[in-house]
């Protein structure tokens, strides 16, 4: 299986592996011949070969790895496995206490695309539009590496450097991601996101985590999708809310600031501007939930 | 490389390259016909098929990742008694015409039915989302599916 063959058409055929530890990972990453991909649903990447925009020599498929799959939540701190599929984390309990994740989850593709789709491959492919992330940024999640020089942990925000970009070294692979759990007393979150009919994928998306306190918002965490090279943070948003009241009128003002630090393109989603407006409204619906959540009546 | 996989409960082993997609593997090699080639790109669920059980868009998935694991398609359910229960349904309610999208909505709704066996019409709806239909406007395949589960439930 791994000889590299010639196929029918001459091509010689790509190496292809399954380790089924992260050590036996990261050594075939790192001695393979050529140009390596790491493979987990493949529901990203298959597209990708097949149109030609990728070309591998070996491809080592992580999606096996025992190590690698599963949600665990432990002192408070959640850890959710690289190869963990969308639809093992909405069904894990976690997507109903986080219920950004859980909605996040809900909207990506389709049934058949969750059944394979990972959290890792969301992660690590670095496309902005890609649901998951703007909950992970609002969660303040970091990302868990494997590599030729041991483990290293970054946060998310500085894991993805622009489109189809991120941190990754050569050799390395994404084991987790980890943040921790808003306390389940006081706290909300939400994803809300807008796709055009018949295109699936987000033209925005935004993700509140929430805490309150005596009625006031003691933290928000905005993070929106679609709208920029990266998932960002709505700093302006979330500097407005903190210490305010957790009302509707509050909420509303603070969203009218959302697009101050958002930087979306032209392209067959949208203008600009729709965007913009698009991501105000969408901010608005996603910290009113969030607040009703965490025990607040806006 | 050598992919050696049950498919519709048959032993089969092929040569293939490793990144050809699992919809080709299908119906080039294994001759399996019933899995249809729409958009090749995830985005019609012609090609849905069973792994292990579970619905997955065979043009997505890599042929190398059936090694080992057992395929089935619409040619592999109809002696089961809820596939055959779903393909009657399908028949009865007419939520066929041309058919070509008929075998992945049949998978996906069999699936979808193994983890929710009394669904609902909105959680049916979503269950098929990743599958296009051209002919019918959908309300008579989730009438056949939602009959489907009312009976299932109602036998509980
Ligand atoms: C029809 C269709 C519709 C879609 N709609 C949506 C949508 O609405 N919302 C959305 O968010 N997404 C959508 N997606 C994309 C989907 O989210 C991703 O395909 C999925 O999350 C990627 O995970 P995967 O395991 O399939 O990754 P793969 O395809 O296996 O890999 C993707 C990339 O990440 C790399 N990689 C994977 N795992 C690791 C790892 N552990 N370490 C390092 N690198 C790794 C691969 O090398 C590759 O470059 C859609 C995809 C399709 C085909
Ligand atoms: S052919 Fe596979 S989803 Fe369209
Ligand atoms: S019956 Fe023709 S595409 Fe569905």
């Amino acid at each position: 299986m791994t000889d590299g063959t010639a196929d029918a058409t001459g091509r010689s055929e790509a190496d292809y592996y399954r380790p089924e530890t992260v050590e036996a990972a990261c050594r075939r990453l790192r001695d393979a011949d050529g140009r390596v991909r790491i493979v987990a649903g493949g529901q990203t990447l298959l597209p990708l070969v097949r149109q030609g925009l990728v070309d591998a020599d070996a491809f080592v498929d992580v999606s096996a790895v025992p190590g690698l799959s599963g949600v665990t939540v432990e002192d408070g701190r959640a850890t959710v496995g690289a190869t963990t599929t969308y639809a093992e984390l909405a069904d894990h309990g976690l997507a109903d206490r986080v219920a950004a994740l859980g909605e996040a989850c809900a909207v990506v593709a389709d049934r058949q695309v969750r059944t394979l789709g990972t959290v890792g491959g969301a992660v690590a492919h670095g496309d902005p539009t890609f649901d998951l992330l703007a909950p992970l940024r609002a969660l303040d999640a970091d990302v868990g590496l494997a590599g030729p020089d041991g483990r290293r942990r970054v946060p998310l925000s500085e894991f993805l450097i622009g489109h189809l970009r991120t941190d990754r070294h050569e050799g390395e692979l994404v084991t987790d991601v980890t943040f921790d759990r808003p306390d389940p007393e006081r706290s909300g979150s939400a994803y809300e996101r807008h796709a055009a009919a018949g295109s699936g994928r987000a033209t925005a998306g935004v993700a509140a985590v929430v805490t309150l306190v005596d009625g006031a918002v003691e933290t928000a965490r905005v993070a929106c999708s679609a709208v920029a090279d990266t998932p960002v943070r709505a700093h302006a948003v979330e500097g407005d809310l903190t210490g305010e009241a957790a009302s509707a009128e509050a909420v509303a003002a603070a969203s009218e600031r959302a697009p101050a630090d958002i930087d979306p393109i032209d392209d067959e989603a949208g203008s600009p501007a729709y965007k913009r407006r698009l991501v105000a409204t969408l901010t608005e619906r996603s910290l009113l939930s969030a607040i009703g959540r965490a025990g607040g009546s806006p | 490389m050598r992919v050696a996989f049950e498919l519709d409960g048959e032993e089969r082993t092929v040569e293939t390259p490793p990144d050809r997609s699992l919809r080709e593997l299908l119906r080039e090699d294994c001759d399996a016909r019933s899995v249809k080639a729409g958009c090749d790109g995830g985005r019609c669920g012609a090609c849905t098929v069973l792994l292990d059980g579970d619905a997955v868009k065979a043009c997505l998935v890599m042929a190398a990742k059936v090694d080992g694991r057992s395929v089935t398609t619409v040619e592999g359910i109809a002696t089961g008694s809820l596939g055959r229960e779903v393909q009657d349904a399908f028949e009865e309610h007419s939520a066929l015409q041309c058919g070509y999208c008929t075998p992945g909505f049949v998978l996906s709704a069999l699936a979808h039915l193994d983890d929710d066996p009394d669904a609902d019409r909105e959680a049916l709806r979503s269950a098929l989302s990743g599958n296009v239909c051209r002919c019918t406007g959908y309300e008579k395949i989730i009438d056949a599916v939602a009959a489907v589960a009312e009976r299932r439930g109602d036998a509980e």
